[in-house]
């Protein structure tokens, strides 16, 4: 009997393969023939945002920030988890284009974003990226998919350019010896464009020495080890969030004083940091992008899809806020996290729908600063 | 036991953590002359960093002297440290009080393992990860997804010396005092040898198998304190907070410590065992080398080391054939 | 009735299968059946299908996997580092990735077999060093060039999967080979005392999983076209779960299955993807599945009421 049913199984599992692929398996990438996608039972458009991870402050941001602009708008939004598998991402997006979403906000393109945009070529349904830029990482297939009419567009931040900043001003503070900290190289290129850019000003620099890279999954214990093994340290540039990781090592080890640091996101606990002279330079600020991608989204989604002159999806360059004083970090805060997003409905309005134009847009996301957030609050 | 077997025993166990130490010293005053590898301060982090794998691998030998391989201590860990941060920050209990409290969560959490276990009767491992799912989902949910916040305040004593030399210290005599001398040890040892016989001469299994739990627990509850104080802040989500990573580096420790058990009690080999890996980790980063190599290394050398302890008895038979063999030939001759 | 009573373990897991797939039909009303959706099921099953069936093998002799994960990601890793170093050709992938795989599994079979060491403690060794490796050579994902996209094509993916599902069901249940493999699970002395290979058998059953490990290794590569520094990373586990959730024991044993990986595999897919269409928030995904895991194995898991615990 359990011979029958062995074999029942077998041929009941050819069946059902076959059958899954003869329904659409081998849909052709362009033409849509995938099941349209379904707005929720009161019309609603969907949107699912892709993050690495839905605990931390940063995530908190960006979906407080994009709730915003969804809830004007009557959009319902859900996130998911991409980890740092790409595989997981490409799962999500399938996962939420056969459950009817409409636009999917990836903050975690890394290099699978040709697959996303034909999944979603399948389906109808639109891709914005944010933050993790793809237009500047040659391994991201951006040539390939700049043109789809699915992909909304990107919002990135210049990497390379805030993370050299930092390590350029740690090198004027006076730092000789420095250590690198953060993910091995791989996870994000988010992640790896910071670390390259610092490891290279470094290098760069005379009388600057790298003593260490403590570059693991652990990062709290990659921490202890560059502090404990290399006292001698006087700078360590993360690119990751720095208060649940180098702070208690450092402050165990008395060098919070003598030991310049920065830190990427802000988190719980991060001002306290700054204060007690433990993190020198806090970035944050990426809910902007976010909102701005968002536009991009909804604007493709209600087919109003903004682009290039040529026809390519935009491309829109953003600055980060780097905070060197707890006074600029708290200034930052108040104006631009979940509690407050940087920016209003009432703002965007005026780049939404099919009048809107692409230019205007760009210029109004690249004059974000602190200053600007502080002109336009009143502050 | 005479002297000269005491001294040997010693001399079998500490050959490795010093071997491990001697490489990496020469190594490093060859390639990287610069770092601060075997100074006071260097060696004061290793240990630490072994005393928290070495809690874990304890916690974890519990179990596994009767078999049962449960993958959720590391969340469980974790896990504790969440439900117990808030609570502390907010009624200001301070160090002892994150100690205690971080003892009861661990205690609860195991027994709730323990009576799983007994409930449904399929093996440990497998109820384990199924615990590990719904654990997973909820350090999202408590706390409103912060994870663990302890960073700047004084709750962190647990995490320097040379309060976690002591805490380590009770930890350590407890675990041997009650695997070495009571009845409940002996109970355990039996059910290790052989489970079937052991029931049969009257050993009260469930029971041993809740008592096992409670001693895992206060020994995790203190791991949760040491590594909620020595990090100061957890994040929730699974992948940065390593929960797996967390077993997976007390594993090398546990089967040291089972294999240096012959020449040992089973507390300092595990001890012994998680300061190999924390040493050779702190050598690979002294070395300037990537820290996945640390991966890389402890792999080799926990392959080595099995291979070679295992094999022990079949390298020295050869050795003996082959003296053996050496002699009945001179003697022909 | 008596079929069904004596055959219970055997059926249960299909049920469970049945009651997931009508109880996420009618909550989404019908929407995990839409056309590409099952195409999507079927993608996401591919790889951890193939990889569970291969495990199978080794966790029917009694052994236990924790470097699939990591071998597999230093297949993918190296094979696609390689080609791009020398010279891209797409099926040159498939050889590649199985021989990386076929000497990682080697090592640790020999070794593991010979030196006669507990297959934990050795593939908890391969995981660390594999995992290293991978992390250590990796400077960034790579992506890889548009041809290898020629390899995912479902007719071809389809008919490689129905292959390996029988060909593995045979060994498995129908050689000699797999009725070996299975004694040594159930009672390693009394397999030796009748006369079987252990030894051989075993990395037999080492070689079946490094080839296995291999194709799914390629085809994963063509389907997302890169390479990650964590791809593989926690696919133990996955396999872990999806043999149980299928009713194998993980010690092994004459009841050991190729249909039992292939079950677990399609169930958690099916669950993970049909709570999201549903609309159930990610974060609460995992308590569902672990939930379903623990009242599955409830059920099918070959349970000893009255005398010894499990171990």
């Amino acid at each position: 009997m359990k011979k029958l049913i062995a074999l029942i199984t077998v041929v009941a599992m050819c069946v059902g393969i076959l059958a899954a692929c003869g329904g659409g398996g081998t849909a052709p990438a362009g033409s849509g023939s995938g099941a349209a996608p379904a707005p929720s039972a009161d019309g609603k458009l969907k949107v699912g945002i892709i993050l690495y991870d839905d605990s931390c402050q940063w995530a908190k941001d960006i979906v407080a920030s994009v709730k915003v602009l969804a809830d004007e708008l009557g959009v319902e939004i859900e996130t998911a988890i991409g980890g740092t598998d790409p595989s997981v991402t490409k799962e999500d997006v399938q996962n939420f284009a056969a459950a009817g979403y409409n636009g999917i906000l990836n903050l975690h393109p890394g290099t699978i974003m040709p697959e996303l945009v034909d999944i979603c070529e399948q389906y109808g349904m639109y891709i914005a990226t944010s933050n993790d830029p793809i237009s500047t990482n040659p391994n991201s297939g951006y040539d390939e998919i700049k043109d789809n009419p699915y992909f909304a567009g990107e919002v990135w931040e210049d990497e390379s350019k805030t993370a050299t900043e930092i390590a350029e001003d740690m090198i004027a503070k006076g730092a000789k010896k420095v250590a690198l900290h953060g993910f091995p190289e791989g996870l994000a290129s988010q992640m790896d464009q910071r670390l390259i850019a610092a490891r290279a000003a470094f290098e760069n620099a005379d009388g600057v020495e790298i003593v260490a890279e403590g570059l693991d999954f652990d990062k709290a214990g990659a921490a202890k080890n560059i502090v404990d093994q290399h006292p001698e340290v006087d700078a360590i540039f993360s690119s990751v969030e720095t208060v649940s990781t180098v702070y208690q090592p450092l402050n165990d080890a008395g060098l919070a004083e003598k030991v310049i640091l920065n830190c990427y996101d802000p988190s719980e606990g991060t001002l306290e940091a700054m204060q007690d002279g433990t993190i020198n330079y806090v970035v944050s600020g990426t809910c902007a992008d976010s909102m701005i991608a968002f536009i991009l989204l909804y604007n493709a989604m209600t087919g109003n899809r903004m682009t290039n002159d040529d026809g390519s999806s935009p491309s829109i360059q953003m600055s980060y806020l780097i905070s060197k004083s707890p006074e600029e970090y708290e200034e930052a805060r108040a104006l631009c996290s979940d509690e407050h997003p940087p920016f209003t409905y009432e703002e965007l309005k005026p780049f939404i729908g099919a009048d809107a134009s692409l230019a205007d847009l760009t210029a109004f996301a690249q004059k974000f600063s602190l200053e600007d957030l502080k002109t336009r609050f009143g502050q | 036991m005479t002297v000269k077997h005491i001294a040997s025993n010693t001399w079998k166990t500490l050959i490795w953590p010093v071997a491990i130490f001697v490489v990496f010293f020469a190594l490093i005053r060859i390639f990287n002359p610069s770092s601060a590898f075997g100074n006071l301060t260097s060696l004061n982090s290793i240990c630490i960093q072994g005393i928290l794998s070495a809690l874990i691998a304890m916690a974890m030998t519990c179990n596994m002297l009767n078999d049962r391989w449960d993958f959720s201590m590391g969340i469980i860990c974790v896990t504790t440290s969440f439900i117990v941060s808030p609570i502390v920050t907010k009624f200001n209990l301070g160090s002892w009080g994150l100690l205690i409290l971080c003892i009861v969560v661990c205690v609860i959490l195991c027994l709730i393992n323990a009576g799983l276990y007994l409930l449904i009767r399929v093996p440990m491992l497998v109820i384990s990860i199924g615990l590990l799912m719904v654990y997973e989902t909820l350090n999202r949910v408590i706390n409103d997804g912060k994870g663990a916040k302890l960073a700047g305040n004084v709750f962190t004593i647990f995490g320097r010396a040379p309060w976690i030399y002591i805490l380590a210290l009770v930890v350590f005599l407890l675990f041997l005092v009650i695997f070495t001398y009571t009845k409940f040890g002996y109970n355990v040892r039996a059910l290790g040898n052989n489970q079937a016989i052991a029931n049969n001469i009257g050993v009260n299994e469930p029971k041993n198998v809740i008592l096992s739990y409670v001693l895992c627990g206060v020994i995790l509850g203190v791991a949760a304190c040491v590594n909620a104080s020595m990090k100061g802040n957890i994040e929730a989500s699974s992948t940065f907070n390593n929960n797996m990573g967390m077993m997976f580096t007390a594993f090398p420790a546990v089967f040291i410590g089972l294999y240096l058990y012959r020449y040992t009690n089973i507390t300092w080999g595990i001890f012994i065992g998680a300061l190999c890996i924390a040493l050779m980790k702190a050598g690979v980063l002294a070395l300037g080398l990537p820290s996945a190599v640390q991966d890389i290394g402890v792999g080799a050398f926990l392959f080595f080391f099995i291979a070679l302890t295992t094999n022990q008895g079949r390298f020295l038979d050869y050795s003996a054939r082959r003296a053996a063999m050496k002699m009945a030939r001179q003697q022909k001759e | 009735m008596q079929f069904i009573k004596r055959n219970m373990r055997n059926i249960l897991p299909f049920v469970g299968i049945v009651v997931v797939i009508v109880a996420l039909a009618i909550i989404s009303g019908g929407r995990i059946f839409i056309k590409g959706n099952l195409n999507n099921i079927l993608d996401q099953s591919y790889t951890i299908v193939i990889l569970s069936i291969a495990c199978s093998f080794l966790y029917a002799h009694g052994g236990f996997d924790l470097a699939v994960g990591g071998i597999f990601g230093l297949s993918m890793m190296s094979s696609g580092m390689l080609l791009l170093k020398v010279g891209f050709s797409a099926w040159l992938v498939l050889p590649l990735c199985i021989i990386v795989s076929f000497v990682c599994y080697m090592l640790m079979g020999v070794v593991t077999v010979k030196l006669s060491l507990p297959a934990f403690i050795t593939s908890l060794c391969m995981q660390f060093i594999t995992r290293g490796i991978v992390t250590t050579v990796s400077n960034g994902n790579i992506s890889l060039p548009k041809e290898i996209k020629a390899a995912d094509n479902w007719i071809i993916k389809i008919i490689v999967l129905v292959v390996i599902i029988v060909v593995s069901y045979l060994l498995m249940s129908k050689t000699p080979f797999g009725k070996r493999n299975r004694a040594i699970g159930e009672n390693a002395v009394a397999a030796r005392q009748s006369g079987i290979e252990i030894d051989k058998t075993r990395l037999l059953a080492y070689l079946i999983c490094a080839i296995l490990v291999g194709i799914a290794a390629f085809f994963t590569m063509a389907s997302t076209r890169m390479v990650a520094t964590l791809d593989g990373a926690g696919y133990e586990m996955d396999v872990i779960i999806a043999i149980v959730l299928g009713g194998m024991s993980l010690n092994g044993g004459m009841n050991s299955s190729v249909r039992a990986p292939i079950i677990g595999a399609v169930i958690v897919v099916l669950l993970t993807n049909g709570l999201v269409i549903i609309g159930v928030p990610s974060k609460w995904s995992d308590f569902v599945i672990g939930i379903v895991f623990l009242v599955v194995i409830l059920f099918t898991y070959k349970r000893n009421m009255k005398g010894l615990l499990a171990r």
